[in-house]
């Protein structure tokens, strides 16, 4: 019968007690967006590029390095000559080894010269290869493979002629060569989405005697053999066995011919991560601030409430209710709504964020992980029901000073 | 409790709200069981003060208050709320009906926290349904919520309320100054027959002395320290 009187006296003030829920079921909601937007934003972010053991460039920053060659943000300081590349890779110790070359864009998009290899080494979430969508790998001199983005933005297909241009944000076209699209790469939430790929050669072929305005020199092509590059901008290493990582990577730094940095990109993800950690601390302190301020809220709804309800209470008590029962119904109360207040807020995002899901990976680049709540989120939850029930103890209390004849004589 | 202990009794009880006025002062007034009192004198004559003694929401600065041979006086509050919804059953003059419970749940409340009251009501629901129909509230009403009934129909269910699970004393404040006369004896023969069937005393509350008819006693309470009430 009290629960049922906790239920009646609830839908006696449905408006105010629906808005208090609400609030926390908002407020919830969005911190657990938060979190699981965090997560996707994380877990894609480590999982831009597995398998690869170093990543070699020339000397600057490790984060540098690794935003130039896998997150294509910022430019390379400098190139390594290809001599330096051949050195590494015919160290025993490496697997395989892919070149990079950047530096030419096609308009928003990146170009990327490398070997085919690049296509079976990539990796990306925890091992995956980066799939052909459509079409195949570039075989020759003027092919490109464009990735998922680029296809998606330009409305590209297989066979398509494109210009690339040189440098970036550029206007000069190396549109005396064009290139035709031979595949279209899977989606893969990596910055590869948005590059166009295209073989070394192929960069080497239209640089090669290449000045601005003049174009490239006419004649016959030369041979696939004579463009080899003189230089690259990285180059991607698989070392055969984890222990010797190390080895190779301090034989690269001290590399006596030019000055080489290696890379571990793992650690260098986590570096990098702990810059964009920042404003993930301040996004989770926004989000917790919303929280507190649903909670005053639904304080104040209670505190209201109380005037309306000191002769409810003062009824319970004239009816001989103990203090205990009293308190325990506004602590039922308060549980009740800040339960129903995470049920709608849960709900609600993880079943929107899952409906977005698709949405988010194609706009952002970001999957989802969408594994529910986890022991931080129900953490997060049974806060806000602890501090709820927390919170009714005041208003409780102040049910209780009131005194008995007061809440008993007020006129209707 | 020994049967022979009178139901109700204040001796040598002052009170008053606060230094300056004049204090209530009721040296002597007992209650046996069964009988029926009336307690007449004008408003602001300290009835309804009277009243709050005996239920124990207020208590008094010197005197003792003994409600079924237990000296409220000396509880604690929360005692002494336990010896007021196990011994006396209370009409107000408001009802203090929880609105939007209904009419049963409100009558089934006193005996939630009573337990000697509730083992006298062994099917609790079923006796709220009887005791809410021989007071003339239809059947139908009884799910209502109480908010939703008239005036008349709250008042049975306060009488409800305060007559089920049989208690000692059944304490009413102007229980029938919101019903025109026919309707006051109507009620008030169908209270004082249902306390009658089960034995509790009565102590009512009220300006009207056309009441009296229908008690044992009645007493009259001065109006001299309403006067002193209201000077500044």
């Amino acid at each position: 019968m009290l629960t049922r009187l906790i239920f009646s006296s609830m839908r006696a003030r449905a408006l105010t007690v629906v808005l208090a829920i609400l609030t926390i079921a908002f407020s919830v909601g969005l911190v657990l967006a938060v979190n699981v937007v965090r997560d996707g934003t994380k877990a894609s972010f480590a999982n831009t590029i597995s398998n690869t053991d170093l990543i070699v460039g020339a000397r600057s920053g490790s984060v540098q390095l690794m935003l130039y060659t896998i997150f294509q943000i910022g430019n390379p300081t400098n190139n390594i000559s290809w001599d330096s590349v051949q050195a590494i890779a015919a160290r025993p110790e490496v697997d395989w080894l892919v070149p990079i070359s950047l530096g030419d864009s096609h308009g928003e998009f990146r170009v990327m010269g490398t070997s085919v290899a690049f296509f079976e080494r990539y990796r990306y979430r925890g091992g995956q290869s980066i799939g052909l969508h459509q079409g195949a790998a570039f075989t020759g001199l003027y092919h490109a493979v464009v990735g998922s983005d680029v296809a998606a933005t330009l409305n590209y297909e297989l066979g398509q002629e494109i210009v690339v241009s040189h440098g970036l944000a550029s206007f000069i076209d190396h549109d005396d060569r064009p290139f035709k699209i031979t595949g279209i790469l899977e989606r893969t939430g990596t910055p590869i989405d948005r590059t166009v790929l295209i073989s070394l050669e192929s960069m080497e072929v239209i640089h090669r005697g290449w000045r601005p305005g003049a174009g490239s020199p006419t004649g016959p092509e030369p041979a696939m053999a004579e463009l080899q590059p003189k230089e690259v901008t990285a180059a991607l290493v698989g070392i055969g066995s984890r222990l010797d990582i190390f080895n190779v990577q301090r034989w690269i730094n001290t590399y006596p011919g030019e000055p080489l940095l290696a890379v571990l990109p793992g650690l260098t993800l986590q570096e990098l991560w702990q810059f964009i950690g920042v404003a993930e601390d301040a996004l989770r302190a926004v989000s917790l601030m919303v929280v507190g301020a649903a909670l005053l809220g639904m304080i104040a709804v209670i505190f209201s409430g109380l005037n309306e309800r000191r002769r409810e209470m003062a009824i319970l008590r004239a009816m001989g209710a103990r203090p205990g029962v009293v308190f325990g119904l506004l602590l039922l109360e308060a549980v009740i709504m800040a339960g129903a207040g995470c049920l709608i807020g849960a709900v609600g995002t993880y079943g929107l964020l899952y409906a977005a899901r698709p949405l988010i990976d194609a706009h952002f680049g970001i999957w989802l992980p969408m594994q529910g709540p986890g022991p931080e989120e129900l953490k997060l939850l049974g806060g806000v029901m602890a501090a709820a029930g927390l919170a009714s103890i005041f208003p409780a209390a102040r049910a209780y000073q009131l005194s008995l004849a007061d809440g008993l004589s007020i006129k209707n | 409790m020994s049967s022979s202990a009178p139901v109700l009794s204040l001796s040598n009880v002052v009170f008053s709200w606060d230094r300056h006025a004049h204090p209530i002062q009721i040296p002597n007034l007992v209650l046996d069981r069964g009988e029926k009192v009336l307690v007449l004198g004008p408003s602001g004559s300290g009835k309804s003060t009277m009243l709050g003694l005996v239920y124990g929401t207020l208590v008094p600065h010197s005197g003792r208050v003994t409600v079924a041979g237990q000296d409220i006086t000396a509880l604690s509050a929360r005692r002494r709320d336990g010896v007021r919804a196990e011994h006396v059953g209370v009409i107000f003059q408001q009802f203090n009906l929880i609105p939007h419970a209904s009419a049963l749940d409100n009558v089934l409340l006193a005996l939630r926290f009573a337990p000697q009251r509730r083992k006298r009501t062994p099917d609790p629901e079923d006796a709220a349904r009887s005791m809410l129909a021989d007071l003339g509230l239809p059947e139908t009403d009884a799910c209502r919520s109480a908010g939703q009934l008239s005036v008349g129909q709250q008042q049975r269910v306060a009488a409800a309320r305060a007559l089920i699970g049989s208690p000692e004393l059944l304490v009413a404040d102007e229980p029938t100054s919101s019903l025109d006369r026919a309707n006051q004896n109507r009620f008030m023969d169908l209270v004082l027959s249902q306390a009658l069937q089960q034995g509790s005393s009565i102590l009512l509350v009220s300006h009207d002395e056309r009441l009296a008819k229908h008690f044992d006693r009645v007493i009259e309470m001065g109006s001299g320290q309403s006067e002193d009430h209201m000077s500044c």
